[in-house]
């Protein structure tokens, strides 16, 4: 018999022969896979503002409430200027809105007027 | 992914998947590689117990490699057996620091032949042969383990041993005429010149 032919068949027998790792070993490896194994990135936590909303059946809640319906407390502001300039404006009757109205209505048109305030027209006038 | 599906999946694909999170990749993976891997670790150091620490090793680094693993650059078996092989020689040099412990610190060759032949009179043919190869020089084994018991092709060991084709081939030729050497002679405690007289 050939010497090398004995050796490659020894060899083919070791190629052959599979050593299996122990359950223990398995174990070891699979934990550290799961020690090591990476982690799905979480994504960043936003920030909310969270206001701190007064006691509820107050009358600041229910005007906290019913500024959060108009738009907030700026829209708010913004809504009470426009009213008050609104009313000075129908009670007062300056004459630069007296002119504006007469154009606007035409001479056909008549227009009760009522004094409700002392008149500031002349207060516009130039002399 | 289902798990029929993973069976077909590359190493290289699986490794991909166990760095995006998936559990079955990693149990996949450690039952294709392990078992190659504990085998040329087992070759290498004649000591399974040192071979599990090292397959171990092994693995945990390629855990640790799969979030960086560039694919189509190397095979992943290729790079483990290269860990492995490294990894081993770092375990023998150890060995060597510490006195009266490693077969590579026995300079002669009587020696590792008494060796050789004790582990023959009381071993079985697997033995003998670990025995032998054992017995061999350190690249050598490592060539001749390579070679012809986990079955690379030359291309493949230059990657794991960082040598040249005519350099691997020259290993693998002198380690297995030194091998044949170590074994011949002992025919009859290796189970083939019974059988041989047997077939005639």
């Amino acid at each position: 018999m050939d010497k090398d032919f004995d050796l490659d068949a020894l060899l083919a027998e070791a190629a052959a022969e599979r050593v299996t790792p122990s359950a223990e070993l398995a174990s070891r490896i699979l934990q550290d896979a799961v020690l090591a194994q990476p982690k799905p990135q979480a994504w960043p936590q936003l920030s909310v503002k969270t206001k701190t909303s007064p006691p509820q059946g107050s009358f600041l809640g229910w005007l906290t409430a019913f500024a959060d319906v108009l738009g907030g407390g700026r829209a708010m502001v913004g809504l009470s200027l426009a009213a008050m300039t609104g009313l000075y404006l129908g009670a007062a009757q300056p004459n630069l809105v007296q002119s504006l109205t007469s154009v606007l209505a035409a001479d056909s048109t008549s227009v009760d007027q009522i004094d409700l305030l002392p008149a500031t027209g002349t207060l516009w006038a130039e002399n | 992914m289902p798990r029929d599906t993973l069976n077909e999946v590359s190493d290289e694909t699986l490794l991909v998947l166990y760095a995006n999170g998936d559990p079955e990749a990693a149990r996949l993976l450690t039952l294709r590689l392990a078992t190659r891997v504990l085998g040329y670790a087992t070759r290498l150091l004649s000591d399974r117990a040192e071979a599990e620490d090292v397959t171990q090793e092994a693995m945990l680094r390629l855990w640790k490699v799969a979030p960086d693993w560039r694919t189509g650059e190397a095979q992943v078996s290729t790079w483990l057996y290269r860990v492995v092989t490294n990894l081993c020689a770092d375990l023998r040099r150890a060995r060597v620091r510490r006195p009266g412990v490693g077969l590579d610190a026995a300079p002669e060759v009587a020696s590792q032949v008494t060796s050789v032949v004790a582990s023959m009179m009381e071993a079985d043919r697997m033995a003998a042969l670990n025995a032998g190869l054992a017995s061999l020089p350190e690249r050598q084994r490592q060539a001749v383990v390579l070679r012809h018991i986990e079955g690379l092709s030359n291309p493949e060991i230059c990657v794991i041993m960082g040598l040249g084709v005519e350099a691997v081939e020259s290993l693998t030729a002198r380690g297995k005429r030194a091998l044949a050497a170590v074994l011949s002679g002992r025919k009859a405690e290796l189970g083939y010149e019974d059988e041989a007289e047997e077939a005639v």
